[in-house]
């Protein structure tokens, strides 16, 4: 069985790479807020606080408005692990509630209805922590959502920034790769006039 | 052609026979007129112009149903999410035409099936390259499409991203396109189109986002808008002064007109229901009735002038859209010929209304539990608190979402007692069938501001609901001669499919999976099967080879799982699928 050696070896090494790139970021891993930009999108914080943080109301009820969150990165860090009581907010680590680390609370102190639900797709520590730290240092205190941050989340293969572009920075920016993106060009919607307006009142 | 292939459609054109790939597939408006004399085909969205979603084929029938097994299935794609939404589902109803099915999933890619020989064969998908996160983050409840539309040679269909697309039914190549709505605004669409002689109507989502709605006919040869409706009149036309406040709340008045209409080509009469008013739970923001909101709108095909409506909830504070199908039945009521529409509205009532005048025949609670208002007037069918000169309605005031009763408990749930899925129609046993939401959840009021209005795709809602209670569904049967509920046939989960009908039987999905067949007259459950996906989309019957089908897609969506699902827990263990199910009894 002298073949498994080799393996063996690539085995041991690899978990040895991953401990150093885990515990430093080695070269060729991506920027801590890069990784939690997508942990943001692929846990569907998107979902209730929207791709700017804005949050808001929704048919779910209101999300926090991450950009004008006053808690700190370790505070931001325990609401997505713990999740919030009484609020829609989940919590995103499985067992949060097993052994009172999340304010001091067991399951067995919360009635049904004011638990944080859980989610399907729970995070791993180091997913809890970059997408913490996303929200601290990316979207926390930054003001009105803007058209290059929007690009930056999304890309220039959507039309979705184009309300935040203002006149110069506008939509020709992205129409080219859009264009790329999708089959069809950017048209725009040629409206007949108001079927229902009053004789000689149309426009 | 060889000339005995040409002599052979010569024939079967001159005995009005289909011909596979020639002329006579196209579908023409006279075909799509008379579309009940095609009983194995399924031209257009609700089977008929009537919206009565009945089929007459009976080789599945209340003796046999207990052998319907699974004939074939087949996977397909648009589960992948955007914007808002973790992931797409399935709400369309399949078009069949001589042994070919068109199918779209929550993305609105179109395949065409190839289903006969008992087997299925994948033929061509259009996908339309939908821009996700344009439009999924302002599609309020979910990633869906509800299906096509076939005109001539084309197959015309919607793109969550505004656009109607009209693809080679042959080649499966897009032969033109344009854009209707404009997620800008927060439009997008998820109704399947309607065509009617040489016009396809487009209706728009988005009364959660500020819109002003509007319904659209787009000439198929030119390609041209030629009517533009909007359901909140502009200033200065009928109706307008039912918004008054100062500040134009009209301009994100909301009315969608998000599910697919009907048309009577006796009076060339569309019908097509209208949204909730914007913001949802904040009435004060909007005084008056908000016209046209929640109501049932009677439009002139050709020139989309509205003839008439009907309103059933004035001044809305609950998200009891009216935008149902409205369902046409030439039926006696009480022994007098009538010919009525039907909607099954969001408010939990039933109405029946004289489709030549608008005029309110009957109306009746077709849920358990209906606590915003003590009834109908029975002269007029609205809410027996309803006061023409108030500003503000208060209905059943203790109940009723306001600034100073700004949480809430309402029944029907803001979901109402029936969504979009569709009814079903007997008309041998003059029975109309009510796929149920059976629901109350909590609404909680958050006034809007006229000086704070919201940016464009913002969502505008004044408040939002939450799960309080467990939802439950039903199949409610009403006698349309009387107006009176015949049966309820009770459920696990809330109906969020909708329903078809044959001469026996009623067909139903749940979102647990769970698809059934009922005895049309007992409401007795004669066989079921478990599809191991959540249906959330009506189940529809063709033949093929002669042979009979039920077939409906699988995979859900759609705003419960994101929104309500609390109100059905169990339901959380249901994961995101795409399949279409073909079921047959050998």
């Amino acid at each position: 069985m002298t073949t498994d050696f080799p393996s063996l070896r690539y085995v041991i090494g690899a978990a040895a790479w991953l401990l150093v790139a885990g515990a430093g970021g080695a070269i060729g891993q991506s920027a801590p807020s890069d990784d939690g930009m997508r942990i943001y999108k692929s846990a569907n914080c998107v979902g209730c606080h929207k791709w700017s943080g804005n949050g808001g109301g929704s048919y779910g009820g209101a999300a926090a408005n991450l950009r004008q969150t006053q808690l700190s990165l370790s505070e931001i860090e325990e609401t997505i692990r713990c999740g919030r009581p009484m609020a829609g907010m989940p919590h995103f680590q499985p067992d949060a509630y097993s052994d009172g680390k999340c304010y001091g609370l067991k399951e067995s102190d919360l009635p049904e209805d004011k638990r944080p639900p859980g989610t399907n797709h729970p995070l791993r520590p180091a997913d809890i922590k970059a997408v913490a730290e996303y929200v601290a240092t990316q979207i926390k205190g930054k003001g009105d959502p803007t058209f290059a941050q929007c690009q930056k989340f999304f890309g220039s293969g959507t039309r979705v920034c184009d309300t935040y572009a203002t006149q110069g920075e506008s939509k020709q920016a992205s129409a080219p790769n859009a264009v790329d993106a999708s089959s069809h060009p950017r048209m725009q919607v040629e409206a007949a006039p108001d079927a229902n307006a009053p004789n000689g009142a149309r426009k | 052609m060889s000339r005995s292939t040409c002599a052979a459609a010569i024939v079967a054109l001159s005995l009005g026979l289909p011909v596979a790939g020639f002329a006579a597939d196209e579908v023409t408006p006279d075909r799509l007129l008379k579309a009940d004399a095609e009983p194995g085909n399924w031209l257009t969205h609700h089977k008929d112009y009537s919206a009565q979603r009945f089929s007459p084929i009976n080789q599945i029938n209340k003796n046999n149903v207990k052998n319907l097994h699974v004939a074939w299935t087949l996977q397909l794609g648009g589960i992948e999410g955007g914007g808002i939404w973790s992931h797409g589902g399935l709400e369309g109803t399949p078009i069949a035409e001589n042994g070919y099915l068109y199918v779209t999933d929550g993305w609105g890619s179109v395949t065409k099936i190839d289903t006969r020989g008992g087997q299925a064969k994948v033929l061509w998908s259009m996908d339309p390259k939908t821009d996700h996160d344009w439009a999924g983050a302002v599609a309020c409840c979910g990633v869906d499409n509800r299906g096509v539309a076939l005109a001539g040679s084309m197959v015309l269909s919607h793109s969550l991203d505004g656009r109607l697309i009209a693809t080679d039914k042959e080649t499966g190549k897009i032969l033109w396109q344009r854009q209707v709505a404009n997620p800008d605004k927060g439009e997008v669409i998820t109704a399947a189109p309607l065509v009617v002689k040489n016009l396809v109507i487009s209706g728009t989502s988005g009364a959660e986002y500020g819109i002003r709605g509007w319904l659209a006919a787009t000439d198929l040869t030119t390609q041209k808008e030629v009517w533009r409706t909007y359901t909140i009149p502009a200033k200065g036309e009928p109706g307008s002064e039912t918004w008054k406040d100062s500040y134009d709340a009209a301009a994100m008045g909301g009315g969608s007109t998000w599910v697919t209409g009907s048309y009577d080509p006796k009076t060339n009469t569309l019908f097509w229901g209208v949204g909730n008013p914007g913001p949802d739970w904040d009435p004060e923001y909007r005084p008056g009735d908000n016209l046209y909101t929640d109501s049932t709108l009677a439009l002139d095909l050709d020139t989309g002038k509205i003839k008439w409506h009907y309103q059933h909830t004035p001044n809305d504070a609950f998200d009891y859209d009216s935008v149902a199908e409205n369902v046409l039945v030439d039926a006696p009521v009480n022994g007098r010929p009538m010919n009525l529409v039907l909607e099954a509205d969001r408010n939990g009532f039933a109405y029946a209304v004289d489709r030549n005048n608008g005029n309110f025949v009957w109306g009746l609670p077709f849920v358990k539990k209906v606590n915003w208002t003590k009834g109908l007037d029975a002269e007029t069918g609205k809410p027996i608190e309803y006061d023409p000169k108030a500003d503000i309605q208060k209905y059943n005031a203790a109940v009723t979402p306001s600034r100073e009763n700004a949480k809430t408990l309402i029944c029907p749930g803001n979901m109402g007692g029936k969504n979009w899925p569709p009814t079903a129609y007997n008309p041998d046993l003059k029975v109309w069938y009510i796929p149920v939401i059976e629901s109350c959840n909590t609404v909680t009021v958050k006034a809007e501001d006229p000086a704070k209005k919201a940016k464009p795709r913002d969502v505008w809602i004044g408040g939002g609901p939450t799960e309080s209670e467990r939802i439950t569904g039903s199949v409610t049967a009403i006698d349309v001669t009387t107006g009176k509920e015949v049966g309820k046939h009770e459920t696990p989960f809330p109906m969020l499919g909708g329903l078809l009908t044959t001469p026996d039987l009623v067909f139903y999905g749940q979102p647990d999976g769970k698809v059934a067949a009922l005895d049309a007259k007992t409401l007795q459950e004669l066989w079921s099967f478990n599809t191991g996906g959540g249906v959330i989309a009506p189940p529809m019957t063709f033949t093929s080879d002669g042979k009979q089908y039920i077939a409906l897609l699988v995979g859900q969506g759609g705003a419960w799982d994101k929104w309500f699902v609390e109100a059905t827990p169990e339901l959380k263990a249901v994961h995101p699928s795409s399949t279409l199910y073909v079921f047959a009894v050998n």
